[in-house]
């Protein structure tokens, strides 16, 4: 299975950095994690046109050729990035590159609350109508007080986390064959 | 008011900046809006050694401003990149934003009108680190953009822009009440509540205090003029409707308006009046039957002094010595009197446009709401199912609660007598007094006050609290003959014959209403107790107190014995002589008293209405004490009428119609935050 995990941030240290690359090592026999980065990216607008951004499309082209995506959170002023933001309205003005995608948010912050309302607003804007992702349900990774949960080193160390995220990852990789199989033929709906 | 107007995304074309260079060009008399774009703000990163001097100098322009807007728009559901990148390059390193009022607005394509994004924005503006202060409240979500604006770049849809100024001032507020939060401002100990500590729990443009003639009538044409009107009274369903339900239904009218103004000076002689509210008055008086035909669906007013000549002919006019008086008439919206048939029109021209005017029943106001300015009038609190309500009124307050006939220690202080037995509406307690007071206005005509009935304007006596009967059946027999009416010491004290004008009687020159007595008494003896007997008076008489002596009758009515005695002797005198030397009743009506049995019947000095309440102008705004009218109050109908003197019938029922009419329509005129003087208008 093959993954890209973005870093939902430009900043130069991210924890949310560090826990991707955890998962990539840690789930390495079990997926292929690529994590894409976004600071070199310009940022979204509308003036600028889509196909004469390269950085863009290739980092479109590799969110569209994965099984699916991983979003590494952080939470800026209770809502996400705008350095993510941007990224999405990239990848959904005049491209298509999430639809239909499967996702699976994490987070992490240094209080407690692990970016949980910045990965609210984000799993809102997945299911816009013009992002239209599958971001998997009912599992949240909400990692607070990262500075203790991760060492120097970038390993995550608390149990109860790893443990936690496994299990995230687990039905991340279910669900992604899930979407894979498909939703069933879509019939059209009777005229009368 | 400087304020920081964001466009909230980096496109070049944007709705949002076309609403936002609307909003500055559309209140540029309110505040002095700045747009400022964000397309020069590079994306925010947390790494960047220190912040752009883009950002630097937004930061700066917030700081200086009184509040920002931020025009937002919806991308994937949530605010744009963009924006969301300015507000965390104003949330790390300078927080402009906190405390700030913000008000947000948006546009979109969609009917949602960026409703999604304006969330999140809300949320976001809330965090730690950013903390801004966002008028709550309101939302402005401009749906379906592509139709909104013109090809001037201006709003279309009336109702969108009328929506837009309604958060906009509601914005203004809060920013008022914002800053004078911070700046520690003390508050006075009026019971007038200052705007900034209050919830608002409705909105109208106009608020009418008090469904009576006046009420009605301003609400009508606040309505007619486009506004949302709140009308509420004091009084139960079925109950409303003040002294204008009651009265006799006559509007007083003229011909000629050189002579009504001439007839109008001398009424109110030796008072003095400002000769533009005259102006105003007596314009509306001549012009009466138009109004009738134009506002009140009345083709052919009757005239009562060609219909019912010899009934009202003591009142058209009520002053025939005056000059002028061959003008005065009173209309009638047909031929019938007491009927409440006028009342009714008014009441049909409320109920007709419920789509624009809201009426709360038993709903008595008790506050008024000062903005932050401190002076001008914002809202009301209203007592509505025991609850305080504070409805706010976007462009003026009415006062038109009618006069404090039902008021005892109001009747005390401004005029100087015991409780009178009313003879209208019962729910006019002089609420209106109060708030005006609280507002600082000034007061006027305080003790001037109306009457009818028997002799000069008395009725028999009703316990406090009850309404007395207005008396109008043969009242020759209480006025001729061996009878007299004595005040509380047992004298006489008022020539009982008198022709009555509205409870004045002649007073060396002028017409006044006599001294009130706590309880007068009419006297009289077996021979005319006979004569009242012989007719429809038989239940009047059931009221009668007797005695064999006069000395016992006096202890009976509360009376000095040698006084009564003194002034039933003195009358006696006066009948054999064929002279009242005291009072000058006509000879033909004076007949000595027999021997006893004597009698009396408890009389009291009937009150029709006041007239006091808070001064106004010809534009109906209520003045303060300098003469400067108190932003957003306006003033209509009997509370703080315009008849300083003698009364002629028909003129305070004529000052609702008059009165009402500007009240409601300079009530109605669209405000800036701070009122200005609305235009003169007259019928």
């Amino acid at each position: 299975m093959k993954l890209v995990a973005i870093v939902g941030t430009n900043a130069e240290f991210s924890y949310n950095r560090l826990l991707l690359q955890w998962m990539r090592r840690h789930f390495s026999a079990d997926a292929e994690i690529e994590v894409l980065e976004i600071s070199s990216l310009p940022a979204f607008s509308r003036d600028l046109v889509t196909s004469e951004q390269d950085d863009v499309l290739v980092f479109a082209g590799r969110v569209e050729a994965a099984d699916g995506v991983i979003v590494g959170c952080p939470e800026y002023d209770h809502s996400i990035p705008a350095a993510l933001k941007s990224v999405l309205e990239w990848l959904s003005y005049q491209l298509d590159s999430l639809k239909d995608k499967p996702v699976l948010i994490i987070g992490g912050s240094y209080g407690p609350l692990g970016s949980a309302r910045a990965q609210l607003h984000l799993r809102q804007i997945l299911a816009s109508p013009q992002i239209r992702a599958n971001v998997l349900p009912g599992r949240e990774f909400l990692l607070g007080h990262v500075q203790k949960a991760i060492d120097d080193t970038g390993e995550l160390i608390d149990p109860s986390a790893i443990a936690d995220l496994e299990e995230c990852f687990v039905e991340f990789m279910r669900y992604v064959r899930a979407v894979q199989r498909g939703f069933g033929e879509v019939r059209p709906l009777s005229g009368d | 008011m400087k304020i920081v107007a964001i466009v909230g995304t980096n496109a070049n074309f944007s709705f949002n900046r076309l609403l936002l260079n609307f909003m500055k060009s559309h209140f540029r008399d309110t505040a002095d809006v700045e747009v400022r774009d964000i397309t020069d703000i590079p994306m925010f990163n947390e790494s960047a050694p220190e912040d752009p001097d883009s950002v630097k100098e937004l930061s700066l322009a917030i700081a200086g401003a009184d509040g920002v807007i931020i025009g937002c728009p919806e991308h994937n559901h949530s605010v744009p990149s963009a924006l969301k990148s300015v507000l965390e390059w104003l949330s790390f390193r300078t927080h402009p934003l906190n405390g700030k009022p913000v008000m947000i607005v948006g546009a979109s394509h969609h009917p949602q009108g960026s409703s999604r994004a304006q969330i999140h924005l809300r949320q976001i503006l809330d965090a730690p680190g950013v903390g801004a202060r966002v008028l709550p409240g309101n939302e402005f979500l401009l749906g379906n953009v592509k139709t909104a604006f013109d090809d001037q770049s201006q709003l279309v849809d009336e109702a969108t822009i009328q929506f837009l100024e309604r958060c906009f001032a509601d914005f203004v507020d809060f920013v008022h009440s914002s800053q004078s939060a911070s700046s520690s401002m003390t508050k006075g100990e009026s019971a007038v509540v200052p705007s900034d500590v209050i919830r608002w729990d409705a909105t109208y443009d106009v608020i009418v205090l008090g469904f009576g003639g006046a009420g009605a009538t301003a609400a009508r044409f606040a309505a007619d003029d486009g506004a949302k009107v709140l009308l509420v009274d004091s009084a139960p369903e079925g109950y409303e409707g003040g002294n204008t339900r009651v009265c006799g239904q006559l509007v007083c009218s003229a011909d000629d308006e050189a002579a009504m103004r001439e007839y109008y000076l001398a009424q109110t002689a030796p008072m003095e009046l400002d000769s533009e509210i005259i102006d105003t008055y007596v314009h509306g008086l001549t012009n009466m039957k138009r109004y009738f035909r134009d506002y009140l669906g009345v083709e052919e007013p009757v005239s009562a002094k060609k219909t019912f000549g010899a009934l009202v002919g003591s009142m058209t006019p009520e002053y025939p010595e005056f000059p002028g008086g061959e003008t005065v008439d009173m209309l009638l919206v047909h031929e019938g009197l007491l009927d409440g048939a006028l009342w009714k029109i008014l009441h049909r021209n409320v109920v007709e446009r419920s789509a624009s005017i809201d009426v709360w029943y038993r709903s008595p106001a008790r506050h008024l709401v000062k903005a932050a300015d401190g002076r001008t009038i914002a809202g009301v609190q209203i007592e509505r199912e025991h609850v305080l309500r504070n409805i706010r009124a976007l462009n003026g307050v009415v006062l038109a609660t009618g006069g404090f006939e039902n008021n005892k220690r109001k009747i005390q202080d401004y005029i100087g007598a015991p409780g009178l037995a009313p003879l209208g509406g019962m729910f006019n307690t002089g609420d209106g007094i109060d708030l005006a007071i609280e507002a600082g206005a000034d007061l006027w005509h305080m003790a001037n006050y109306e009457s009818l009935g028997l002799q000069h304007g008395l009725a028999f006596a009703v316990g406090e609290g009850e309404r007395a009967q207005l008396p109008l059946f043969n009242l020759e027999g209480f006025s001729s003959g061996s009878i007299v009416t004595v005040g509380d010491d047992g004298s006489r004290y008022f020539k009982e014959d008198e022709p009555n004008r509205h409870g004045h009687i002649y007073h060396h020159g002028v017409w006044r209403v006599p001294a009130a007595q706590a309880h007068p008494h009419l006297v009289f003896d077996q021979a005319k107790y006979d004569e009242l007997v012989g007719d429809k008076h038989a239940d009047v008489l059931a009221r009668a107190v007797t005695a064999n002596s006069l000395a016992e009758l006096a202890m009976l009515i509360g009376a000095e014995p040698e006084i009564l005695a003194k002034t039933v002797d003195s009358f006696n005198f006066f009948a054999a002589q064929g002279v009242d030397y005291e009072h000058g009743r006509d000879p033909r009506n004076l007949r000595a008293f027999g021997d006893g049995p004597y009698y009396a019947i408890e009389l009291r000095q009937a009150m029709l209405n006041t007239q006091g309440g808070p001064r106004r102008n010809s534009r109906a705004e209520i003045l303060d004490p300098s003469g400067q009218p108190i932003p957003h109050l306006y003033g209509a109908g009997e509370l703080g009428g315009i008849c300083a003197g003698q009364y002629q019938g028909g003129q305070n029922i004529a000052e609702c119609l008059i009165f009402g009419k500007i009240a409601g329509q300079n009530a109605a005129t669209w405000k800036q935050v701070v009122g200005h003087r609305a235009p003169s208008e007259a019928i």
